[in-house]
């Protein structure tokens, strides 16, 4: 059920193009984009998380790629230019959903370095919500 | 470098433009299907496109008007992509093929075009000249499908 409300909100802001469904739980900002993650929808991205990062109270980012099979090497710069914000206030980034396409960039570009996979959104939201 | 192009010319000539990157992605995609092209192969093609127009669009053209020129060859199991614009040029070709430099971190470019399209592709070769423009040539061998696992 919960899924499947999920994929209808999904189709709705797909046709109004939006480009990323952002949502707050608890101190995590979960990113998710909707359209291919190229330099043209990364300027939509980065504008609306951090408009949601600025607003506070955000610790945390989970990146859930699931609902899209491209990115290139403006993704790199979206996640790259997030991780920065949070990094100073003792945030932690992560991501989930991974299909093989992303899986490419992510591996080459290094950035499992500082962001671990996960195979979902539950098991990534109790590794950020763990003290380390 | 061996002839960098191949018969079965497709030209297509688009505005410089964000919109853009996506449909030369495409375009190149389905030029590359006539090859039989592995899933995988199809991704590297897209991925190699997307940096090249993404490229000409941020830093050919500034962001300002212009028009990217995609031609797209074959020969044998190779494609073969050439992307040009008549853009500002490059002044130091070789400084902007290393990994991680970018010109634009005010707009978060992780520098990092040029090594993908390197990586995604069998050869790679930039020829830019500075007020007059910069052009990409990429070759993309698919593996025939009878030598495929």
């Amino acid at each position: 059920m919960e899924e499947r409300k999920q994929n209808n909100l999904v189709q709705e802001e797909r046709a109004k193009e939006k480009s990323v469904l952002c949502e707050q739980k608890g101190q995590i900002l979960i990113i998710m984009p909707l359209m291919e993650l190229d330099h043209h929808c990364a300027v939509q991205v980065r504008t609306e998380a951090d408009e949601r990062i600025d607003e506070g109270r955000i610790q945390h980012l989970l990146f859930d790629f699931s609902k899209i099979t491209f990115m290139d090497s403006s993704g790199i710069g979206v996640i790259m230019g997030r991780y920065k914000k949070v990094l100073f206030q003792g945030g932690r980034i992560a991501c989930c959903g991974v299909g093989k396409e992303v899986d490419r960039i992510l591996t080459l570009s290094g950035l499992y370095r500082i962001m671990p996979s996960y195979p979902d959104r539950a098991s990534a939201e109790r590794a950020l919500k763990e003290e380390r | 470098m061996e002839e960098f192009r191949g018969g079965n010319e497709v030209v297509v000539e688009f505005d410089a433009r964000s919109r853009n990157e996506g449909f030369a992605r495409l375009v190149a995609a389905a030029y590359a299907a006539q090859l039989n092209p592995t899933l995988e192969e199809i991704a590297d093609i897209k991925t190699a496109v997307s940096e090249a127009v993404t490229n000409a669009v941020i830093h050919g053209y500034e962001g300002k008007s212009g028009t990217i020129r995609m031609c797209l060859t074959q020969a044998d199991s190779d494609i073969f992509i050439e992307v040009s614009d008549q853009g500002v040029g490059i002044e130091n070709v070789l400084q902007a093929m290393e990994p991680t430099y970018t010109t634009r971190p005010d707009m978060e470019r992780s520098g990092m075009g040029f090594a993908f399209m390197e990586a995604f592709t069998d050869e790679l070769e930039v020829s830019s000249e500075k007020g007059k423009g910069t052009t990409v040539r990429m070759r993309k061998h698919i593996m025939p499908l009878e030598n495929a696992d």
